[in-house]
């Protein structure tokens, strides 16, 4: 099953037979079987059009090669940098490793919940090894730092020499990330900013920005005590600047997406790819990662040309806030199934947000890093996500809002009523739905159950836009 | 022209059958495991009573748990508009729809039209359902009709605290234990099956006309209860069990043309 | 008359007290969580008065909040919200700035409920969530900055360098006064119960600070001269994120059931009163070392287990305990990762130190299963001692 796995991961025969070995090593340590594989390669077919897709198969496939590596990276390398999901910082890591190509940066979380989430759907033993230990049910424990101790506890994923942590955004995250250092005695690196944005103050100010870009420079420094070379401002720049490509072929998929009719894309292969550029750390794989939704954005395009779409033409317009499952592709199709065109999130991603940011931050990289992160709405407040849901809502003409709280998320997921509130408030009744799922955790819900909701608010959407038309 | 409406729920599958635009017959079973034979069964039974046969069916819509397990339907839509729609051309003042059925529980807002605007609904647990109504009359060894009409003399409803069903049946036996009194305790429950609805309900906002379908809204006691809970008027059309259905034939006459 | 009856009377009367120096226009009331985050010291110096939100345990409360939120939050900062849509809590509507400390994602979430819902204003001070050194400690100075200017601007009044050293003073002299009054809890016979503690606790939140330090130096003084009842209890410390005032069922099981708590690491607590702000030096930047740097912790500090755990122990023997009740709201994340290692902590002491960990979301069915727990351990205790 290897082959064709891997065939549907767009590796060309030469790569096959000469990554097979690692490829086994690294799916034997991480527990997956024949079984798995056949499946996995069902559900990438299904599920995320890999079949139809080569740029879909790239993406996949290079996923797959930054999951081998992670798996790997305990006996191919001596120090191993991870980003600890949400955190920002990750051209601080890409730009390690050029100034010290040997060593390995990676997102584990990430690559763990869309390989073996996504892919494979074999999340579940590591979940409940993170839950049977220190983040039992009953409390709402976020699944991504179940995963991320299951993932140790195995040691699926190698010891870090550093993690740099998500200390800006939430409080389990960060915490469980203290438990690295408590209990597996790893290096830990908090960021720190104080969420302290008044509803009403104007965007990013100079203060939060400094703050946070203060700590973005000691990220810096950090690092560069940990790999015993200097990591260089120049060097960050350089990470910074390297990813444009991806970003720009990115956009160009998203924008594509937001106009086209019938939707040519689903949402959650227009995810995979977005987090494609999320989790690639590595410099050196920039221009693969580039290539893959360039080829993606072609395929888009003609798929355009020939009227050719995953939902009916006239599909009714939706948004989705704010991600979809990172480890189920599933309740996205059950929208697409039900006759919705997902056309857009709420996500940061788009080419005029990026413009944006690019003035307000400064030369300095680190100022470009804080400044990229403090004009994301969603992670500095509730009031700036209604705007910019409204605004994105009137821009794209759109039918329905979909939000899906990921259910223990004490940072955004409780929000949905008030955003529900202030965006009706904008722009009337329009059709909402909150879904509560959950972004990383495939237990908390089934689609099935999901899917009655879904259809509900699919039958209110189409009513109201033949009423309006 | 004549529609069907089939609505196949978890407890009971009911079809309304509409003939040039009226109520020509319906029928009400229970659902039990097979469900494409339930859902032939009873819509055979309703057009025997309207005098047609399924041939003279123009379309067929299908809703409830088993919508996508009846082959002989034209289309599926949820129970949620169609219960919807089903309200508010019996009662064209409904704004809030409450349905209590035998294994879920939903709360619908609607515009003057029957569509919906806000719905939330709860299928993950029982409490707030009429299954919960059913454990509760067994652990007191009644039947449902009894439990009502008991509840209705409790003058001093015990607070029934546990938020699961299956503690609440245990909390119920310690009630008895403490010599608490029977019509005092199965008020108690009444108001706890109002108190988790109307939670629910609150949360898309209560509008008056308020309308009370489903299985459990013949219940007079749960009707009470949830109206003290509401701080609301409740409506309860005649036939509150086949309202499901008969939104989906109002929605089958509409295809149907 | 009774000291604490003193206290009950002043705070029957306290909201309708405060109600009338705002409608008279002589105070303004601002509000701001407890955790001991805000300095109340600069909302006393700009003239104004400190009410430290500190009800809790209402079930109702808890409920309110979920027409605006869904439920993954604790119930404590719920209920914050969920006092304001009862209308039942008079502190609750009458403030006229609500300063919030950005502490935890739960009372995060609050202040953004008061911000979107009610037309009462809030500002925000952001805490740094590490024991940050420079960094931190000047970002915070910044905010107490924009806090003074805001406070300036609400009351008129100026805040200088002098009244802020006096309010310093004042502050420093209730906490010195609480802190005597919890340290005679380390006699064998503790001539006041912890329960009674934390309600003083509770009015030093609400009451004018010159009033409590009245109230609290007589207390000091009738309390040194006398002894408590002689038990047989075995003696408890109590950690947990917070007792608010209504939610006194655990330490009222506790009592009931025979144990004794002589210490309490709580928001409405030794957080409070434990450090006080140097008495010299620039004030802002004295305040500044005081609440971000010299204090206990809560555990949403990254990284701040040991830190935490150390604490926690010292002060289960300078009390000289028998046992620790963990006493955690649920939904509260970090807390209940933090009592995962501190268990395993206990465990690997020399002479481990039995704990037992309870957790509440004010409902009303806790008591039963919370006093079952309780008087297990109490009686386990009993038969070791």
């Amino acid at each position: 099953m290897y082959k064709e796995f891997l065939e549907t991961c767009a590796y060309t025969p030469e790569e096959i037979e000469k990554e097979l070995p690692r490829v086994k090593r690294a799916f034997d340590k991480a527990g997956l079987t024949e079984e798995d594989l056949k499946r996995g390669r069902e559900r990438l077919i299904q599920d995320l059009d890999a079949g139809d897709l080569r740029g879909m198969r790239m993406i996949a496939g290079l996923f797959i090669k930054d999951f081998v590596d992670l798996v790997l990276s305990g006996e191919e390398h001596e120090i191993r940098l991870y980003l600890q999901l949400p955190s920002l910082g990750g051209q601080v890591l890409g730009a390690a490793q050029l100034v010290r190509p040997d060593i390995y940066v990676g997102y584990p979380s990430v690559l763990g919940f869309h390989v073996l989430g996504s892919i494979f759907n074999r999340l579940d033993p590591l979940l409940e090894k993170g839950e049977n230990w220190c983040l039992p049910p009953g409390v709402a424990h976020c699944g991504c730092n179940q995963f991320k101790l299951g993932a140790r506890l195995t040691d699926m994923v190698p010891p870090a020499s550093l993690n740099l942590s998500a200390g800006m955004y939430c409080d389990e995250a960060p915490k469980v990330d203290e438990v690295l250092r408590y209990h597996f005695h790893e290096p830990v690196f908090w960021f720190n900013r104080c969420q302290d944005e008044n509803f009403d103050d104007p965007p990013m100010d100079e203060r939060h920005l400094k703050y946070l870009s203060a700590n973005v420079d000691r990220a810096r420094q950090t690092v560069s005590e940990v790999i015993g070379v200097e990591v260089t401002k120049d060097k960050v720049m350089e990470a910074i600047l390297g990813v444009e490509g991806c970003v720009k072929a990115l956009s160009r998929i998203t924008e594509l997406r937001a106009e086209a009719d019938p939707s040519p894309l689903r949402a959650a292969s227009c995810q995979l790819g977005q987090f494609l550029v999320v989790s690639t750390l590595s410099p050196s794989k920039y221009k693969q990662v580039e290539e893959a939704l360039t080829v993606l954005a072609e395929e888009v395009q003609g798929r355009i040309d020939r009227g050719e779409g995953v939902v009916e033409k006239g599909a009714p317009r939706v948004m989705l806030s704010y991600l979809t499952s990172l480890s189920n592709p599933g309740i996205s199709k059950a929208m697409e199934d039900a006759g919705l065109n997902i056309c857009c999130s709420e996500g940061y991603g788009s080419a005029a947000e990026w413009e944006r940011r690019a003035e307000i931050a400064k030369i300095d990289p680190c100022d470009i890093i804080a400044g990229v992160y403090l004009t994301s709405p969603l992670m500095v407040k509730a009031s700036w996500r209604i705007e910019t849901i409204v605004n994105g809502y009137r821009k794209g003409n759109l039918d329905g809002l979909i939000m899906l709280p990921h259910y223990s998320c004490r940072v955004f997921g409780n929000d949905f009523v008030m955003i529900r509130d202030g965006v009706k408030k904008e722009l009337g009744n329009i059709p909402t739905l909150i879904l509560e799922t959950d972004l990383f955790d495939p237990r908390y819900y089934t689609v099935e159950q999901s899917r009655t909701r879904i259809e509900s608010f699919a039958e209110m959407v189409k009513t109201a836009k033949v009423s309006v038309s | 022209m004549a529609v069907a409406g089939v609505d196949v729920g978890a407890v009971s599958a009911k079809t309304v059958i509409l003939d040039q635009g009226e109520i020509a017959g319906y029928a009400i079973l229970p659902t039990g495991y097979d469900i494409p034979k339930i859902a032939r069964e009873v819509t055979e039974l309703a057009l025997e009573k309207a005098n047609l046969t399924m041939d003279g069916l123009d379309y067929i819509v299908a809703t409830g748990y088993g919508r996508r397990s009846t082959p002989f339907a034209n289309e599926a839509i949820t129970e949620i508009t169609c219960h919807a729609r089903g309200a508010s051309w019996v009662i064209p003042e409904t704004r809030t729809v409450i349905d209590i059925g035998g294994q879920d529980s939903k709360a619908i807002r609607v515009d003057a039209r029957g569509n919906v605007v806000e719905f939330v609904m709860n299928d993950k647990c029982a409490a707030g359902t009429g299954r919960f109504l059913e454990v509760m009359a067994r652990a007191l060894d009644l039947d449902i009709d009894e439990f009502a009409s008991i509840s209705l003399t409790g003058k001093h409803p015990c607070r029934i605290s546990s938020v699961c069903t299956v503690f609440a049946e245990s909390e119920v036996v310690s009630l008895r234990a403490e010599k608490k009194r029977r019509e005092d305790i199965i008020a108690g429950l009444h108001k706890s099956v109002a108190n988790r609805v109307g939670a629910m309900a609150k949360q898309v906002g209560i509008e008056d006309l308020v309308v009370f379908t489903g299985g459990v809204a013949k219940n007079k006691a749960v009707l009470r209860a949830l109206e003290e809970e509401l701080g609301h008027e409740i409506t309860v059309p005649e036939e509150p069990q086949i309202i499901g259905a008969l939104g989906a034939a109002l929605i089958a006459l509409r295809k149907g043309l | 008359m009774d000291t604490m009856q003193r206290v009950t009377d002043y705070l029957r009367n306290r909201p309708v007290e405060l109600k009338r120096m705002k409608d008279r226009g002589e105070k303004k009331i601002v509000a701001h969580f407890v955790g001991d985050y805000v300095p109340a010291e600069i909302i006393y110096a700009a003239g104004a008065a400190p009410l430290g939100l500190v009800h809790g345990g209402d079930p109702e409360a808890v409920e309110a909040a979920h027409r605006a939120i869904l439920r993954y939050v604790c119930p404590f900062s719920r209920a914050q919200f969920g006092y304001w849509v009862l209308g039942e809590q008079r502190y609750y509507e009458m403030f006229d700035l609500l300063v919030a400390p950005i502490t935890c994602q739960h009372l995060r979430r609050t202040a953004d409920l008061y911000a979107f819902y009610t037309d009462l204003p809030v500002f925000r001070l952001g805490i740094p969530q590490q024991f940050d050194g420079e960094l931190g400690v000047n970002y915070f100075i910044e905010g107490l900055g924009l806090l003074k200017e805001r406070l300036e601007r609400l009351t008129g009044n100026e805040v200088t360098e002098g009244k802020l050293r006096e309010a310093i003073d004042l502050y420093n002299r209730m906490r010195g006064l609480l802190k005597k009054i919890s340290e005679l809890r380390k006699s064998p016979r503790p001539p006041i119960t912890t329960t009674d503690f934390i309600r003083l606790n509770h009015a030093a939140h609400l009451a004018d600070p010159n009033f409590m330090v009245e109230i609290l130096d007589s207390l000091c003084q009738e309390l040194s001269q006398k002894e408590g009842p002689k038990r047989e209890a075995p003696r408890l410390l109590i950690t947990g994120p917070n007792i608010a005032m209504g939610d006194y069922k655990v330490l009222d099981l506790v009592e009931e059931s025979g144990g004794m708590i002589v210490a309490e690491d709580i928001a409405e607590g030794v957080l409070f009163y434990w450090e006080n702000v140097a008495a010299n030096g620039d004030p802002m930047a004295a305040l500044a070392d005081r609440y971000v740097m010299r204090r206990p912790n809560c555990s949403f500090m990254r990284p701040g287990m040991e830190r935490h755990f150390d604490f926690i122990l010292k002060l289960a023997d300078e009390f000289a305990v028998d046992g620790i009740v963990w006493y955690e709201l649920r939904l509260c994340e970090t807390w209940d990762i933090e009592q995962f290692f501190f268990a395993e902590r206990l465990r690997e002491m020399d002479t481990p130190i039995p704990m037992l960990k309870l957790d509440s979301e004010y409902d009303v069915a806790d008591r039963g299963p919370l006093k079952t727990r309780i008087e297990t351990f109490v009686e386990t205790l009993k038969r070791r001692a």
